[in-house]
């Protein structure tokens, strides 16, 4: 019996670890609301909860098309930069005259051209992800700033700011029903077409995943389109949030997008990973965000939580596959 | 010292012994009861289809697994094995049929794995001690590795090798091996054969665990038949025909099949003229009939899996050309390929045939996925009902379409792998050992289901290094050699002999 529970210990901390893996987002979330519930006055009232959802819409935009990319076992660390400039370019195309629609359209051709450009290179010159994308935030980032001299560009058109931040449609705000779409399109493209069922075999095996006949490299350029037309998406609700295209204005969009997938308990190897679990942490860290300001937590700080509670996924995430694969 | 020795093998003490073993894993009683009893200097084959309980044992007797109830007692002592570690210290010592190596060491690190030689009283490593040690290890058995080769460019025989040589760093009592030569081409399975011929000798007890008869036969002293978690016998090999054994193991009879038909007057499925890839496959020329079985035999290394792939684009061809039923044939990749009915099924299904990480059912539809989609959605239903319907075809155990497919054992998986290959409907299938490391039982089945293939009018290439295999199920068998044909013969005409010469002879090697 005694050596039955030592043979059985290292399954034990595995099941342990598994189950807290997979409760951490629930959990995390139910916490961390109880905890600002308690701590600030201003945190639990239906007012603050819209405005916690469309402040984040962008992060939760990012980070659903951050659980495709790391699905199939890539990852985009250019969100961030990304994001800012095409900001900038939304925001100088409107104050060089363009209708706002035009303006918008053309934003999101940007970004999907960006996000598809990674994607290629990636796919095509055998550069890992990881190299590729930091490249394109140093470029982004540069670019946001020579573009720009440094300085914001203010958005002045009255119908697109109020179109994207005031005005409800059927009495819910504009970026919330943007989530709302995008989020169930997502879910269908993920469990009910060939394609979303494809990236699962190609992250957890991408070498089984063409010889099965799978297109392997135009899946995962496609999963870099998509990333880069929900980024698109995320850059024309913040610029509209924040009122101008700024240079250098999301300083901490990656971080989280990343962070909330892996609180999600995605693999970083790919093949597993969620859409519902990827929400579910994107509002763990938009609660975070949220609670962190009511309580004049200061923005360094706020960097050290989010870096712990990375961490703490990570390290949940591989006791809880040691051994399983 | 002093005293006598004792003179009978009978009176001295098993250098192993597990009594009454019993394990229960949740849901089934994988050992019920189990005593095996192994002799120094013995090779001892433990045998049983894929769910006997053979792996079980040997992870019990390895300390992988405590038992549930039941005694082991190492040269007459009672042990208990907390963990591998305890084992490996009383000198057990196992091979797994999982490949264990690092593939990111080298030889050396991999065979002196916690043993390594330390200096500065162990706070620095020596790594010419490190080296050393290891190549004496590899000559003392006659493996030709070089110590410093990086582990990831050895290939699968050679890595089976490098892990015996880790389990012989030491000094076993006794050594298990786990299918040992199921990723072993001829020339190393010969080498193979000699190093435990060495080590028997040496009194090293050898519990040897396969699903080839005639490696039992020629090698074991003792054989131990498994089946359902029970014991069923122990015996003295030359107690044994080839027939008992089989009934023994399944419980039934089990015939070979064969057949002889006139194969020119089969309509051409596959044509291969000239195909070539430099370093692997050099200007071949093939033709496969609609209905028959072509065998590919050859040694490993002869560009017999190479050729394969090139036929279903899983690489690319340096020249060449192919028909498909008289039309041009050119897929740019694996899914076109698929598209027009030519399959490959590959030898490795843990790292190429199978997702380990995803369920039976989407393992099964994988290649397929496409086809069930309807207006860009897929209908799920229809992909279960698919799943379970060639599950129950291929007669796969498992509890549930959803079941994941990394929990099946080896037999079970490889029917998956058919599964998924034959819901295609093929009109051309290539197979890459479709029986490896799979029991007697489902390797009939297996067996049947290819002949039943070409039955029904699909053109099937097997792959196999078991010449037995090639000769029971195959009509022709073509012989492959460094990269090109040897030669091909009908299989009523063709013997183990016949074929090993030509494999042997355009290599320009000496037939033992």
């Amino acid at each position: 019996m005694n050596a039955d529970a030592d043979a059985m210990d290292g399954g034990r901390t595995r099941r342990a670890a598994r189950l807290l893996r997979d409760l951490l987002p629930y959990l995390g979330l139910i916490l961390l609301v109880a905890y600002f519930s308690l701590a600030s006055d201003f945190f639990f009232n239906a007012r603050n909860f819209e405005r916690l959802v469309t402040d984040s819409a962008t992060l939760i935009l990012v980070a659903l098309g951050m659980t495709l990319v790391i699905l199939v076992a890539e990852i985009d660390l250019s969100v961030g930069a990304v994001v800012a400039l095409l900001s900038v370019i939304l925001a100088q195309a409107m104050a060089a005259g363009l209708p706002w629609p035009v303006a918008v359209l053309l934003t999101v051709l940007a970004a999907m051209a960006i996000g598809t450009l990674n994607g290629v290179i990636t796919v095509i010159g055998q550069i890992p992800s990881f190299i590729v994308t930091l490249g394109m935030m140093a470029i982004a980032t540069g670019l946001a700033f020579i573009f720009t001299g440094a300085i914001s560009v203010p958005i002045l058109d009255e119908t697109f700011l109020d179109l994207f931040y005031s005005v409800s449609l059927l009495g819910v705000p504009v970026p919330l029903m943007i989530v709302v779409v995008a989020f169930a399109a997502l879910v269908v493209m993920l469990g009910r077409t060939a394609f979303g069922r494809e990236l699962f075999a190609i992250g957890a095996n991408i070498e089984a995943a063409r010889l099965s006949g799978i297109a392997v490299r135009r899946n995962k350029i496609a999963v870099f389109a998509v990333m880069g037309l929900l980024v698109g998406v995320g850059a024309v609700l913040s610029a509209s949030r924040l009122g101008s295209g700024a240079p250098g204005s999301s300083p901490s969009l990656t971080l989280d997008a990343i962070a909330a997938v892996i609180i999600g308990g995605a693999s970083l190897f790919g093949g597993r990973a969620s859409m519902v679990r990827t929400l579910l942490g994107a509002l763990l860290i938009a609660v975070l965000n949220n609670g962190m300001v009511l309580l004049n937590v200061n923005v360094d700080s706020q960097f050290i939580v989010k870096g712990l509670i990375i961490l703490l996924a990570v390290v949940l995430e591989r006791l809880a596959s040691a051994g399983g694969r | 010292m002093g005293g006598f020795r004792p003179v009978s093998v009978l009176a001295m003490a098993p250098v192993l012994s597990l009594s009454s073993i019993t394990k229960r894993f949740p849901g089934v009683v994988a050992l019920d009861g189990v005593t095996l009893e192994i002799e120094a200097g013995e090779v001892h084959a433990v045998m049983g289809e894929n769910g006997a309980g053979k792996s079980t044992l040997m992870k019990i007797a390895a300390g992988v697994h405590a038992p549930d109830a039941g005694a082991i007692s190492v040269a007459g002592d009672t042990v208990r094995l907390r963990d591998a570690q305890t084992a490996t210290a009383l000198g057990i010592e196992t091979v797994f049929q999982e490949l264990t190596v690092l593939a990111n060491r080298d030889v050396a690190q991999n065979i002196m794995i916690g043993v390594e030689p330390a200096r500065l009283g162990g706070l620095m490593l020596d790594n010419r001690a490190l080296y050393a040690q290891a190549q004496a290890v590899l000559d003392r058995l006659g493996i030709v590795i070089d110590a410093h080769m990086a582990v990831a460019r050895l290939s699968a025989g050679e890595r089976q090798m490098v892990e015996i040589a880790r389990a012989c760093a030491g000094t076993p009592r006794v050594l298990i091996l786990d299918e040992p030569t199921s990723s072993l081409g001829r020339q190393e399975e010969t080498l193979l054969f000699a190093l435990i011929g060495r080590l028997k000798a040496a009194g090293v007890a050898i519990v040897y665990i396969t699903h080839r008869m005639s490696e039992v036969f020629a090698l074991s002293d003792r054989i131990t038949v498994l089946r359902d978690g029970r014991h069923v016998v122990t015996g003295a090999t030359s107690s044994f025909t080839r027939q008992a054994l089989i009934r023994a193991m399944v419980g039934r009879d089990v015939e070979d099949r064969r057949r002889g038909a006139a194969i020119a007057d089969l309509p051409e499925a596959l044509t291969v003229r000239g195909l070539t890839r430099r370093g692997a496959v050099d200007a071949v020329d093939l033709t496969l009939h609609a209905g028959e079985v072509l065998g590919l035999a050859g040694l490993m290394g002869a560009g017999r899996t190479e050729l394969a792939r090139l036929i279903a684009a899983a690489d690319k061809s340096d020249a060449g050309s192919m028909t498909l039923f008289g039309v041009p044939y050119q897929p740019g990749g694996v899914g076109e390929a698929i598209r027009q009915g030519v399959v490959y099924v590959s030898e490795d299904r843990k790292e190429l045939g199978l997702v380990l990480g995803l369920s039976v059912a989407d393992n099964i539809v994988l290649p397929g996925l496409r086809r069930f989609s309807r207006g860009g959605l897929l209908s799920l239903g229809a992909m279960k009902r698919a799943a379970r319907q060639w599950m129950e075809r291929l007669g796969v155990k498992a509890a549930s379409p959803d079941t994941p497919v990394s929990t099946l054992s080896g037999g079970n998986q490889q029917k998956v792998v058919l599964a998924k290959w034959l819901s295609l409907e093929p009109r051309v299938i290539l197979l890459d050992e479709p029986t490896r490391g799979v029991d007697v039982g489902a390797k009939a089945e297996i067996h049947e289901r290819i002949r039943a293939l070409a039955d029904a009018g699909a053109a099937v290439l097997v792959i196999s290094s078991e010449l037995p295999e090639v000769l029971a199920v195959c009509d022709r068998i073509a012989v492959m050699a460094q990269g090109r044909i040897a030669g091909i013969v009908p299989a009523g005409e063709a013997t183990e002999e016949s074929l090993l010469d030509l494999a042997f002879a355009e290599a320009g090697l000496a037939v033992a």
